[in-house]
């Protein structure tokens, strides 16, 4: 097909357009980790920059050394994310494969259990109320057990699973295999894609929150908190870095702490994402169709 | 119970708008003078609710009417003091030859303020609260009196220290059965009988000035175990007499509602104060349940083998089906049990919107509001102190802003992808453009305080240059004055909308860029035999090829439009107050809640409103489409 010239001039000002369209995207990033390694002086002097002035490694440093509280909220966040999730995996395959098989009874009642609590949701309240009662205040059980269930995940799995043809599943059972056998060897490896797309899903989700953190583990739990909880509490309040970093504490410039908390507890998004990135296409896919 | 009769009364100097008023005070204060209530008979059932009998000799000038028309103005006392809800209710007046005998009922004695204080506690809680300094309310049932007590109509009692009864001697608790003093710091102890027995109640009472009233008698759904009391009688196993003691105290009170100088008053008060230690019996209306249920099973059971349905089911598809395949229903029960347990069981914890709830009672065991438990809803809605509409109107505001925005923004960006060629700069751009909804609040924060900090110095420390965030380095470089953003509230719908959409506009895209790639290519080509460029494709191809898609995205996100982006805006904002004018949301709002029970009703009450309506807004839209002839959601 022949363009004409109306139709090149718009191609070169998309392009132009993308272009200007990714820096809006990439700049502020770029401040942030320049900023994480800039001097003390240079941001002071010139506050956050787009280029690395005057290189060093110390609030990074900082943050590992003189931070208790933020090395030890990393391995909390790790520790919260792949127990959540492993645990999810395990109950919304176990549920999606029950749910997409056709012998099962009652199909209608247990897809009906799963899309009430998309409806409808007690509230918070209601929720921390519920939280409190089953004795999981202040401990990591009270993120993990509920972020281990989720209707839309499993919903988005059982149709995946469904969609898988039917005669795998019976001659695994022809051989002898009973239903947990057939969904770890059979239905699972060919489900992967979406399990990868839930996992990424919940991981991000549990790695990136603060406010089941701020309700259920209160200040005398620090030590419990998520990587993101303590990063949120770096930005609104600096004075609890300063007296962690004693004598020192003027040398500390709170932007560049800041900066670097940020890096670090984003990194393990920006490491994991270009390898999911191809599995959540999909899983926003299946999830944009009809139920 | 309610003829706490004032002492005083005199009017001395009355100027003459207020006369008739006051002639109208005199007649009244003389009849309640008059009153003399000989005895009462409270009887208090499990929750604490239950009836006073008040029986008041005939006399002169106590007539029905007067007898109704005090109960009015205190039970009006006790309903501002008690949160204002209503405490007593007046059941009926009966006469006999020479008494009134009038029943109240009176609802959670321990909240009921304006007559004396009340708590009405388990003996677990009691033992925890007496360790509890803090709460000075329930002292007095310790043995040690309160210094003050407040009444309904501004009546205030100071006692005098002096001739307050020391604990040990006036209230050293005596075993009902056997009439024996009991130790009172071992009996109070946290390992004694009262901080271990499941089934103790404890209540304590402190009235002060019921002239006239000759003793009180409570009776409790349970065996009375031990009280401690000045002046008490054993009547039977659930009853106990209470005669009142003799201190001296001040009386202070307003002569009517218009006098701003209290008069204050030095006189022998009667008093009664005490507490009565009881073990609950047995629920009757649980047992009476219990038994009803089972026999209705029982029956059905029955009627189920006769009829030969058990047969049908038993030999069924269905049940064989689910025998041979009972591993498929095992491997339902952790979501199954998750579930309930962190979706259905919070679901139930609405019914708290319904009532007034308080830490000690739970949410099973709070008391319903009035109005039929609407009192929340409608008190948000009408009253003039309620920011409900302010709230509300926030809420809908931003997120109709994302809505439509985002909706706008991810259809242009989705069609601006589709025409770029296939290749590394496409697949760049795209990667990129999804990162950011991956990211978490609070490192957008970071982002957006970066572009939006403000520096302000004083005259001794001007701010500098570089303290300034992006957008006001920019503003001062174009020569203009920089801006306190986060001062400034009528930047912030702008400011959440912007985040929202170039945090989640890339990862929309998906899904319209695949319903793009997914139109068959002869259409366009016809469009183009037609003589048709590129916008013709666009308007008469592309936009109707994202229709079904489209309808299904707007089902997913029309709930939104009354829910709040809460992990957006309060992590953006801080919840800071200098903002709340656009930003404050019914998500932060009872966010804020959390860690003050009073507010928790009311914070349920909103949420339940949100969720409501989201979930009306969801299932209707779906109705439509589905008639519009798009597939539903659902």
């Amino acid at each position: 097909m022949i363009k004409s010239k109306s139709e090149k001039a718009f191609d070169i000002f998309n392009v132009i357009l993308m272009i200007l369209l990714t820096l809006m995207f990439v700049l502020p990033v770029v401040y942030i980790v320049s900023t994480s390694f800039s001097s003390n002086v240079a941001i002071t002097k010139h506050g956050y920059s787009l280029l690395i002035r005057e290189f060093t490694f110390d609030w990074y440093k900082f943050i590992f050394s003189a931070q208790d509280l933020f090395v030890g909220s990393m391995f909390n966040s790790i520790f919260m994310t792949v127990t959540a999730t492993f645990f999810m995996v395990i109950v919304t395959s176990l549920y999606a494969y029950a749910v997409s098989r056709k012998q099962t009874q009652f199909k209608t009642f247990f897809v009906t259990l799963l899309i009430i609590p998309m409806l409808f949701a007690g509230g918070t309240i209601p929720y921390y109320l519920t939280i409190n009662d089953l004795g999981l205040m202040n401990t990591q059980w009270a993120i993990i057990l509920p972020s281990s269930v989720n209707a839309w995940y499993i919903i988005l799995v059982k149709n995946y699973f469904a969609g898988l043809p039917d005669s795998l599943c019976e001659a695994a059972q022809l051989e002898g295999a009973n239903n947990v056998q057939t969904l770890f060897k059979v239905v699972f490896p060919l489900g992967f894609p979406i399990v990868a797309t839930v996992i990424l899903y919940s991981a991000v989700a549990i790695w990136n929150d603060w406010f089941q953190a701020s309700l259920f583990l209160d200040s005398a739990h620090k030590n419990l908190w998520p990587v993101q909880a303590v990063v949120r509490e770096l930005n609104s309040s600096i004075e609890s870095l300063q007296s962690a970093a004693g004598s020192g504490s003027d040398r500390v410039n709170a932007e560049g702490v800041r900066s670097a908390a940020v890096v670090i507890s984003t990194l393990p998004i920006v490491i994991v994402y270009p390898f999911l990135q191809k599995y959540f296409i999909s899983g926003v896919l299946v999830g944009s169709v009809k139920e | 119970m309610f003829c706490i009769r004032r002492s005083g009364g005199v009017i001395l100097k009355i100027k003459k708008p207020l006369k008739i008023l006051a002639l109208v005070l005199i007649v009244i204060t003389t009849a309640l003078l008059l009153c003399s209530c000989s005895t009462i008979d409270v009887d208090i059932g499990r929750k604490g609710s239950g009836t006073a009998i008040v029986t008041i000799a005939k006399e002169e000038g106590v007539t029905e009417d007067s007898i109704r028309q005090s109960f009015d103005e205190i039970s009006n006392g006790v309903k501002v003091m008690s949160e204002d809800q209503e405490r007593l209710k007046l059941k009926s007046i009966k006469q006999t030859d020479d008494a009134f005998i009038v029943t109240v009922s009176f609802r959670r004695i321990n909240y009921v303020k304006g007559l004396g204080e009340f708590s009405y506690m388990k003996s677990t809680d009691f033992v925890k609260e007496l360790n509890n300094v803090e709460k000075v309310t329930i002292e007095y049932a310790k043995g040690i009196y309160k210094n003050t007590l407040k009444n309904y109509g501004g009546h205030d009692y100071k006692f005098d220290n002096a001739t307050r009864p020391n604990k040990k001697v006036a209230f050293t608790p005596t075993d009902a059965s056997t009439g024996e003093s009991l130790e009172p710091d071992k009996f109070l102890s946290a390992d004694g009988e009262l901080a271990n027995n499941k089934k103790g109640m404890v209540f304590s009472f402190f009235i002060a000035d019921m002239v006239g009233v000759e003793s009180i008698t409570f009776s409790f759904d349970g065996k009375i175990k031990a009280y401690g009391s000045v002046n008490a009688e054993i009547i039977d196993e659930n009853t106990i007499k209470i005669f009142p003691v003799i201190q001296k105290g001040k009386h202070i009170y307003f002569e009517n509602a218009q006098s701003t100088e209290p008069i204050s008053e030095t006189k022998n008060l009667e008093v009664y104060a005490g507490f009565v230690y009881f073990e609950l019996g047995a629920n009757k209306l649980a047992i009476g349940l219990i038994i009803g249920v089972s026999a209705v099973l029982i029956a059905l059971i029955v009627w189920g083998i006769l009829s030969g349905a058990f047969k049908k089911i038993f030999t069924g598809k269905k049940f064989k089906s689910i025998v041979k395949n009972y591993d498929l229903y095992i491997m339902m029960i952790p979501a199954i049990a998750l579930l309930i347990l962190f979706c259905y069981l919070p679901m139930t914890g609405v019914i708290m919107a319904f009532k007034n709830f308080k830490v000690v009672d739970g949410i099973w065991g709070s008391e319903w509001t009035s109005m039929g438990g609407f009192k929340h809803f409608v008190d948000l809605i009408t009253k003039p102190t309620s920011d409900f509409g302010k709230l509300a109107l926030n809420t809908v505001i931003l997120a109709g802003l994302k809505f439509i925005f985002g909706f706008v923004c991810a259809i242009v960006l989705a069609v601006l992808f589709s025409y770029l060629r296939d290749g590394i700069f496409k697949k760049t751009v795209q990667t990129i453009s999804y990162f950011p909804y991956f990211i978490s609040w609070v490192v957008v924060y970071s982002i957006v305080y970066l572009f939006l900090a403000t520096a302000t110095g004083t005259a001794s420390d001007p701010a500098t240059f570089a303290d300034q965030g992006i957008l006001n380095k920019i503003i001062i470089k174009l020569g203009g004055t920089p801006i306190e953003w986060y001062n400034s509230p009528q930047y912030w719908r702008a400011i959440l909308t912007f985040t929202a959409i170039w945090k989640t506009v890339g990862y929309s895209t998906i899904v319209y860029l695949a319903a793009i790639t997914s139109i068959n290519p002869s259409l366009y080509e016809a469009v183009s035999i037609d003589g048709g460029g590129r916008l013709k494709q666009l308007w008469y191809v592309t936009i109707p090829g994202l229709f079904p898609v489209l309808g299904v995205q707007v089902i997913f996100s029309l709930g939104n439009l009354v829910r709040d982006d809460f992990d957006q805006i309060y992590t953006l904002t801080g919840g800071s107050a200098a903002l709340s004018e656009t930003t404050e949301v019914i998500g932060t709002i009872v966010y804020k809640s959390i860690g003050s029970p009073s507010a928790y009703s009311d914070a349920a009450a909103m949420g339940l409103m949100q969720g409501l309506v989201a979930l009306a807004l969801v299932l209707s839209s779906n109705k439509l489409l589905k008639k519009l002839g798009v597939d539903g959601v659902f």
